[in-house]
């Protein structure tokens, strides 16, 4: 139900407020942050379009509320990235459901999930469907990154912004998902108003990872330790298919049933390690820049005030620009043990 | 009947309604009328300008029984049947999903048989580029000399992608962006037939943010009117278009000026609550500087600016008053690689508040001349130089993360540079004889250095080359490799070399150079020390030296720290 959907009251005003005056497009891009909440309003939104005892909010009770709020529906095509990529055979049996007359709903849907990780052949291939489908027709374009949605989809849709929720808001969701103790603050402030982040990270259990890390940035300006990531992913190292871009090629490989191999446990772990790092020296830079009552790791205060004890703002900066470069690079096998350590040492200095 | 967006609604239905693309609508309508029509069009031009259309007209006026001045009448059957896409023999295919050769093959064969009820037999193929290879090849044959009863057009935006040879049986057509003018006339025409009004400002402001496309246009102005219940006003569309607060830009802008670290960051913090994008956050960020620094270097910056009222003209002018050209052009580097950055980073407000700190933070070492004025107003007096030495050298620490932080150019160093006065005393020299060459060896550092000064490349060689003898008026110089010959044998560094030589020995002399493999015979010639002065003896050095209290490095030393 739309009561459901916390914040997000401009982006919820601005659809209903298009659907009651009848002036509801046929496509839509949600674009925000991930994890703020885009793909639960995106259904809660079919659901009220279509909903059969419709009041100011879907009835949530009705066959077709039901039906929606179940994975499959003939009249919801959702797509998402397969191995990070929505390929042209997807977008395909999307546009072939959507030829056909509606089961039971108003509006049939496409729902696609990561549309910013659409391939140009499946971006393009969306092209006409997106221009002039057949009446009674909805597309949502769900996505993080507007850049990298082609042009021409953008100019055939019209745009919803999407913002992260406010502290309280999510502190919210997080009390629902079930979040409690010390943490709560922690990950409310680490979610930057994505709590689909903060659910992201209890559900992987992180939090050993991140004590490596404090670790690991306490130890290094003292003793120039470095660690060996290879070794944390031995005991960190969890797949998450989502994380992993596959080398494009042989679109008709066999669906790999083999086991996570290291290297994918590695990347994982880097992955999660360097978010931490820029979370670390972003803290580092709000203390010494005088905001150190926004800081995001609230629970390792003393941490935090040692490190900016030894890196200025400027360090810090320095520091989290080099972070933000290897992040790009993780992908393209880089020593990053030794990298990160030197970004941070070299900040130090 | 459910609704149509704007961009369908009002689809131009006559070449007339066509917007912008006069020289295109013109030559078919030409072509029209005086029967003269290619067999097959390639339109290619950016998205929202009217590919499309432009195809559904030209193969509604092929068929239309009664059309006027080229257009199509949209009344008769034939012209009804295509409006609603159910046109037996105007066969729209979307070139991106139907790709194979299959398709194609199955095109051909169908593209024999006569129309079913129509003039003409019309294929429009849209996104054309994604037609695979193979099917392209397949098309060729048939695309040369198709039945007289069969019409080709092909639609795409990325005429780069359509091989030559499908080109060159076409005729192309390059359709081009619009102006924002005729965006807001069309716009204007359209809120006419909705009966809605609006007012010119919001227009402009839609134009200007569809880059030149139609649809783009139609799209936010379908949102506004929606959002707003038809009664726009310039700060629906503000909110709508996320333009970013010029206010929240102006006073942040103003924090980085003035080194206000911690208010920069809160301006971020608070921009992010009320929700904005930090790409687009940096992009407005860059043209105000970009504005600022035409009104640095301009006497009369009139429409050379993107702004919005007098008002902002008058900011402008007082933050020009407070900062330095060369901070401004260093901020805006800053600025084009965080822009870079932020398209793809996975860190965006942190790299955008990394961004902030590192200029706020670099402030005083960013203006070499700034800081040679400094050193000159420092009183000689070790007290007040150290006060001074205490609040600079806070910022000193920064100058490595900051990369490119000062970098010397030519004409500052021109001024610094200190005159060749330890030239020793130079004897006459003889016509020939060891001892002339002697001379000459002993000042060898000395011409060395006058010829860098003229020509910096050319004392450069001359430092790998040794005066081997003098004689008879001529200086033979001895080198190792033929890169240094092939130089100091060039005319530009002969006269170099020469008029140098002729100011320090007060001779003249030829100058020819020998190749010899190996090394090149020192014969005891004082090495300069990295021939150029003394890095401790450069003022500018000396400057800095005194003012932040460091030393020299030792060259083992170099990028240790």
């Amino acid at each position: 139900m739309l009561s459901e959907v916390v914040g997000h009251a401009k982006a919820k005003e601005k659809l209903l407020k298009a659907f009651s005056s009848e002036r509801l497009a046929h496509g839509y891009i949600f674009y925000g942050p991930e994890g703020c909440g885009k793909v639960f309003l995106a259904r809660e939104i079919i659901k009220y379009i279509n909903c059969t005892s419709r009041g100011v909010d879907s009835c949530g009770v009705c066959p077709t509320c039901k039906g929606l709020s179940e994975k499959n529906h003939p009249d919801l095509a959702v797509i998402e990235p397969v191995r990070a990529v929505i390929k042209i055979e997807q977008v395909r049996a999307a546009k072939a459901l959507m030829g056909l007359k509606a089961a039971q709903c108003e509006y049939r849907a496409v729902l696609i999930n990561g549309a910013d990780r659409m391939n140009g052949e499946a971006s393009d291939a969306l092209l006409k469907l997106l221009e002039e489908p057949v009446a009674g027709t909805l597309i949502i374009l769900v996505a993080s990154n507007i850049h990298a949605i082609r042009e021409t989809i953008r100019s055939r849709a019209q745009r919803i912004d999407f913002n992260g929720l406010s502290r309280e808001d999510t502190v919210r969701v997080l009390k629902a998902n079930g979040i409690e103790g010390n943490r709560l603050e922690f990950l409310a402030r680490s979610a930057e108003g994505c709590p689909g982040r903060a659910v992201n990270f209890t559900q992987e259990d992180l939090f050993p990872l991140r004590e490596e890390a404090f670790r690991f940035a306490a130890a290094i300006g003292k003793t120039g330790v470095f660690f060996t990531t290879k070794e944390l992913a031995k005991k960190y190292g969890k797949f998450k298919e989502e994380e992993i871009e596959e080398e494009t090629g042989d679109a008709e490989a066999p669906a790999p049933e083999e086991k996570t191999t290291n290297s994918q446990k590695t990347l994982y772990v880097r992955n999660h390690l360097n978010d931490m790092l820029v979370s670390i020296f972003r803290d580092v830079l709000l203390v010494n820049s005088g905001r150190a009552a926004e800081i995001v790791n609230v629970d390792k205060n003393a941490v935090i005030k040692e490190l900016s004890g030894v890196y200025s703002a400027q360090a810090a900066a320095g520091i989290l620009g080099g972070l933000n470069k290897i992040k790009g690079l993780l992908k393209n096998s880089i020593n990053y043990d030794l990298s990160a350590g030197n970004i941070i040492l070299r900040g130090g200095k | 009947m459910a609704y149509l967006v704007l961009a369908r609604k009002y689809r131009p239905q006559t070449f007339d309604e066509v917007v912008g693309q006069e020289h295109i609508t013109r030559t078919l309508k030409n072509a029209l009328e005086s029967k003269r029509i290619a067999h097959a069009y390639l339109f290619s031009g950016q998205r929202g300008t009217g590919k499309t259309s432009v195809a559904r007209i030209l193969s509604k006026a092929l068929n239309c029984t009664e059309s006027k001045d080229g257009n199509p009448c949209n009344k008769c059957d034939s012209c009804a049947e295509i409006m609603e896409g159910n046109s037996p023999d105007v066969i729209e295919i979307d070139g991106a999903s139907t790709t194979g050769i299959d398709n194609i093959r199955e095109l051909i064969e169908n593209s024999r048989f006569m129309p079913v009820k129509n003039k003409v037999k019309v294929y429009i193929i849209d996104e054309v580029h994604r037609i695979s290879k193979n099917a392209f090849d397949a098309l060729l044959k048939t695309l040369e000399e198709p039945s007289e009863h069969v019409y080709f057009m092909f639609a795409t935006t990325e005429i780069t992608a359509v091989p030559l040879t499908i080109g060159s049986r076409c005729q192309k057509f390059t359709f081009r962006k619009l102006s924002t003018q005729e965006i807001v006339a069309a716009l204007a025409a359209i809120l006419n037939k909705e009966d809605i009004k609006v007012e010119q400002k919001v227009l402009n402001l839609i134009a200007r943010n569809s880059d030149g496309a139609l649809r783009d246009a139609e799209s936010i102005l379908d949102q506004l009117i929606s959002f707003s219940g038809g009664n726009i006003t310039l700060k629906q569309a503000e909110e709508l278009l996320e333009t970013v607060n010029r206010n929240t830009i102006l006073s942040f802008a103003a924090s980085l000026i003035e080194g206000r670290t911690e208010d920069a960051l809160r301006q971020i913090d608070e921009a992010s609550k009320t929700g904005f994008d930090e790409f687009l956050f940096t992009r407005h960020l860059s043209s105000y500087f970009r504005d600022l620094l035409v009104v640095k270097v301009t006497a009369r910056p009139d429409g050379l600016l993107d702004i919005l009222g007098e008002d902002e003209l008058v900011v402008l002018k007082d933050q020009a008053g407070k900062i330095s050209k060369t901070k401004i052009l260093n901020i805006i580097r800053v600025m084009i690689q965080l822009l870079e950055d932020l398209k793809f980073s996975s860190y965006k407000r942190v790299i955008l508040e990394s961004a902030a700190v590192k200029i706020c933070g670099a402030d005083e070492l960013l203006d070499l001349n700034e800081l040679l004025s400094r050193v000159d107003a420092i009183p000689s007096g070790p007290s007040a130089a150290r006060d001074e030495k205490k609040s600079l050298r806070a910022e000193a620490a920064p100058v490595k993360t900051q990369a490119p932080a000062v970098s010397l150019k030519d004409e500052d160093l021109a001024n610094a540079v200190i005159s060749i006065s330890d030239i020793e005393e130079v004897g006459n020299l003889s016509d020939s004889g060891s001892d002339s060459l002697a001379i000459v060896r002993k000042n060898w550092n000395v011409f060395v250095e006058a010829v860098r000064e003229k020509k910096k490349m050319a004392g450069s060689v001359l430092l790998s080359a040794a005066p081997a003898d003098l004689s008879g008026g001529v200086l033979k110089l001895r080198v190792k490799d033929d890169y240094s010959k092939a130089s100091l044998e060039s005319q530009e560094i002969q006269a170099v070399l020469k008029e140098a030589f002729k100011s320090i020995f007060k001779k003249e002399v030829k100058i020819t150079v020998e190749m010899v493999k190996g090394a090149v015979a020192e014969a005891g010639l004082p090495r300069p020390a990295s021939s150029t002065k003394d890095a401790s003896v450069d003022p500018v050095v000396d400057a800095a030296n005194k003012l932040f209290g460091g030393r020299v490095l030792r060259k083992e030393e170099h990028g240790k720290l």
